[in-house]
């Protein structure tokens, strides 16, 4: 008994002290980083140089909740699961810079003034196993590309009437202007990517690649490790020539500073955000809560100028034809309400630095294209008093508003917050909160029985009419309007960046600032963590880590 | 015994055949469009068509359903939605960690939770007895994801004595390193089990001590230790081997909460992120796979019982 008692007391001791020497701070370890002695800076001309360049090195461990689901380029569906470690291993014909220009890559282009014709010649262009890319290969990837359907289709090889071969070069004509073509090829998400044509013959009609070893392109890195629910391992493509593209971002030289890159897959938040403070990866999420504390250990935050935008959506389908929300009054009348900037700080958590009060569809940075008439009509003024007159040219009787969100998350802290702004005014809100899940497919069915949609997207780059979001879709709330219409198909039918283009959208915003099919809260930045030694260098909306590096 | 085995086996059909229905249409009452979950929001409407197509999707679901039964009858699960591969392979492929796990939890609440039931029966009424009952009532009540949340914290992040998540298969570092990686869900995992399996124990134990062969026993002049390791423990067992046995075919189904909270790649968590993506056929692969484990383990209870206690006798 006495035996008993004494063991039982030397454990609760053992607990105890356990306990009292957990309760120190300790700096999480950084992540590996490549051991070199001090290195005068530099020559500029070495400088891509991995013997001189002490820039090289290290193994880049990213969290990521995405889990990849197909080995093929071709079919990766734009999905991020995908194209996050497939942009290191394939390149494009073309890429696009982070300034909206289009830059060679694997071939050299050039565009018709009239938008009717492609040619692309193929550079001095390696793959990963050493053979040299021909235009076989690029016109045999276009053609595959295209027989999976979806976007690629739609968008590039639908529109081709006539497909000529001459030496290196390839010329596409096509039936009529395709606003979306050229990004549809440069799109480093894909599928546009260029693979060899001896994989595509092995493979065959309709198959796709199941086996590892043909994932071969001409990027940066290669594929070593394929364990999509665990991890992707990419590692350096020794045979890699840096290429200057002459852009910036993507059409910036890949440098492939680290030796290896690892997607480490991790679905739960929190168990990222405990990797990211014990040191298991070099760059991940935080959750909002524990931000303070990552900051305090040491962790770099970066705020990314992702161009994604918030907003919501009326659903002005036929199946929801006798909701107030048909009303143009009703809806001027909950734009009217709603205060922007505080929905927003609501979204972002109380970050005021990661958003701004813009709810253009197309960046500042496009001179071209960007306006302010959204900016300009009605929004963000929290004008009850204008908002209740709205209300009551509408012929509001008190009928229930069905407001869709998914559960937690942005959507959620938005509604809550806009909620409380409408029922300020006098408008009966019912939140219908459903799990993340359901949430996708039930806003995207107009019979789902919801009136107000939420949604986010990022923004196009290039020209607005990519922008399906805001522009055509179900996500645009089934808006029906003869002159939407009329605009659209002048946006679509005429070359990017042509006063015709440029009118059409013109006048397209401000047809929306009128009938007001859906509002736009503003737009935000997306948040990431690094270890304290990790240099993103990064430019545009994409993520990219090629060119990123430790510090020690 | 085999008469006894093969009637069960039998049983089983009807069970499966419900499971498999009920399974089936649920799934596909659920809201949510897994085209949509996969390709992303802002996936192209005519990607999102074009999966459709790909995957059977826009057939009815009648056809669907005849097509699955038909498949499954010959031994062809089908193929994930999401992955593009076998569904049965994807099992095979995440049952490493999930069994890993399973065994050493179990290891952990059976070598804990046994002589803590004994030595709380022996010493019951006393400040011995009512500590361990207050660790087992304790351990009854935190929720598994809080508990593994919290040892994450201290032993991982503060004391870094192990990792804070993920896991390292066999192949890759060896059974060691494997076991390593997953010392802290398992102690989470079997923490519960732990309580449960000493109050168990110490129940059975103490209605066991009662009996005259243990007057027997101890009349004979044998000493306490072989009293109840000798005598008393093997006739007490019966109800915790149930409860073992129940809990390791539930592990084998997978540990949602712990294998997500800890990043294991095992089969609780693709069963979860299957439910999340809506990816059906490989939802419905596991679950049909647990029930298997489920009706298997009972019987192998059934014939465990047999050898602790040669008096059953099989109808």
């Amino acid at each position: 008994m006495k035996k008993c008692k004494r063991f039982v007391f030397m454990m609760l001791l053992l607990l105890f002290i356990m306990t009292f020497t957990a309760c120190t701070t300790q700096e999480p370890p950084v992540s590996a980083g490549p051991e070199t002695e001090p290195v005068d800076e530099p020559d500029e001309s070495d400088a891509t140089s991995p013997v001189t360049d002490d820039r090289y090195g290290g193994d880049l461990i990213i969290a990521t909740s995405s889990v990849s689901n197909t080995l093929d380029p071709h079919y990766s569906a734009g999905a991020t699961a995908n194209y996050q470690w497939m942009q290191y291993v394939y390149e494009n014909a073309i890429c696009l810079g982070a300034d909206g220009n289009y830059y060679p890559q694997i071939c050299d282009f050039d565009y018709a003034d009239d938008g009717l014709s492609l040619t692309l010649t193929v550079r001095d262009y390696y793959f990963s196993d050493g053979s040299k890319v021909t235009i076989d290969d690029v016109v045999a990837s276009f053609e595959r590309a295209g027989s999976v359907g979806g976007s690629f289709d739609t968008k590039v090889m639908s529109l081709v009437t006539d497909t000529k071969i001459e030496g290196d070069s390839v010329t596409y004509t096509f039936s009529s202007v395709g606003v979306t073509t050229l990004t549809e090829i440069a799109d480093v998400r894909g599928p546009g990517y260029i693979m060899p044509k001896a994989i595509i013959d092995k493979l065959g009609e309709g198959n796709q690649i199941t086996d590892k070893a043909d994932v071969i392109g001409t990027g940066c890195y290669v594929l070593t490790t394929y364990n999509p629910d665990v991890e992707i391992v990419l590692s350096r493509n020794e045979n890699y020539v840096i290429t200057d593209f002459g852009g910036t971002g993507v059409a910036a030289p890949h440098n492939a500073y680290m030796d290896t890159i690892i997607f480490s897959v991790n679905t739960d938040s929190n168990s990222r955000t405990a990797g990211m403070i014990a040191g298991d990866y070099s760059i991940g999420g935080i959750t909002s809560d524990m931000a303070p504390y990552a900051e305090k250990v040491g962790l770099r935050k970066h705020l990314l100028s992702n161009q994604w935008t918030h907003a919501i959506f009326f659903n002005l389908s036929e199946d929801n034809k006798d909701s107030i929300v048909q009303d143009k009054n009703f809806r001027k009348a909950v734009r009217a309400a709603l205060d922007m900037d505080a929905i927003m700080l609501s979204v972002l958590e109380g970050d005021s630095t990661r958003y701004e009060l813009e709810p253009s569809a197309i960046p500042a940075s496009n001179k071209t294209y960007y306006n302010e008439i959204l900016k300009n009509t009605e929004y963000n003024i929290r004008d009850t008093e204008l908002a209740k007159s709205y209300l009551e040219a509408s012929g509001y009787n008190g009928e229930e508003i069905t407001w869709l969100v998914s559960e937690g998350g942005a959507f959620y802290r938005a509604a809550v917050a806009g909620a409380q702004m409408l029922e300020d005014i006098g408008v009966n809100i019912n939140l219908w909160i459903v799990d993340s899940g359901s949430h996708g497919s039930l806003r995207a069915t107009s019979t789902s029985g919801h009136d107000i949609g939420a949604w986010e997207s990022q923004k196009a780059i290039i020209n607005p009419a990519e922008q399906s979001s805001f522009v055509t879709g179900t996500a645009a709330g089934w808006w029906t309007n003869d002159t939407k219409t009329e605009l659209l198909s002048a946006m679509q039918g005429s070359i990017t960046g042509s006063h015709e283009s440029v009118a059409a959208y013109n006048a397209f915003c401000e047809l929306v600032a009128e009938e007001v099919p859906y509002i736009v809260f503003g737009t935000a930045k997306s948040l990431a963590y690094s270890q304290p030694n990790v240099e993103l260098n990064y430019e545009g909306i994409i993520s990219y880590y090629w060119n990123t590096y430790f510090t020690d | 015994m085999i008469r006894f085995i093969i009637k069960r086996l039998l049983s089983v059909v009807p069970v499966l055949i419900i499971v498999v229905t009920l399974v089936f249409f649920l799934m596909r009452v659920i809201p949510g469009d897994p085209a949509t979950l996969m390709l992303g929001d802002d996936a192209e409407p005519e990607d999102i068509l074009a999966f459709k197509e790909m995957m059977g999707l826009n057939d009815p679901m009648i056809k669907q359903y005849i097509d699955y039964v038909k498949n499954i009858l010959t031994g062809d699960w089908g193929d994930s939605l999401y992955y593009k591969t076998p569904v049965f392979d994807n099992i095979i492929n995440r049952m490493e960690p999930t069994i890993l796990l399973m065994l050493y939890s179990t290891l952990l609440s059976v070598c804990i939770g046994i002589p803590f039931g004994i030595i709380a029966a022996k010493y019951r009424n006393t400040v011995v007895d009512y500590g361990l009952t207050t660790i087992s009532i304790f351990g009854n009540s935190i929720p598994v994801f809080w508990l593994g949340i919290m040892m994450i914290y201290l032993f991982g992040v503060k004391m870094m004595w192990f990792p804070v998540q993920g896991y390292i298969f066999i192949e890759k570092g060896g059974l060691w390193q494997a076991l390593y990686s997953i010392t802290l869900p398992s102690f989470a995992l079997g923490f519960q089990h732990i309580s449960s399996i000493a109050r168990y124990t110490r129940s059975t134990m103490l209605d066991v001590m009662n009996n005259d062969y243990v007057r027997t026993a101890r009349a004979k002049g044998l000493t306490e230790t072989k009293v109840y390791y000798k005598h008393a423990l093997k006739n007490s067992l019966a109800p915790v081997v149930t409860l073992v046995g129940f809990s390791m075919a539930g592990m084998l189904g997978g540990s949602v909460v712990t294998e997500t909270v800890f990043n294991i790649p095992g089969m609780g968590k693709l069963a979860y992120d299957s439910l999340m993506r809506r990816d059906y056929t490989q939802e419905q692969a596991i679950i049909l796979f647990v029930a298997i484990l489920f009706i298997l383990t009972n019987i192998l209870l059934d014939i465990i019982y047999k050898w602790l206690d040669p008096r059953i006798e099989f109808d």
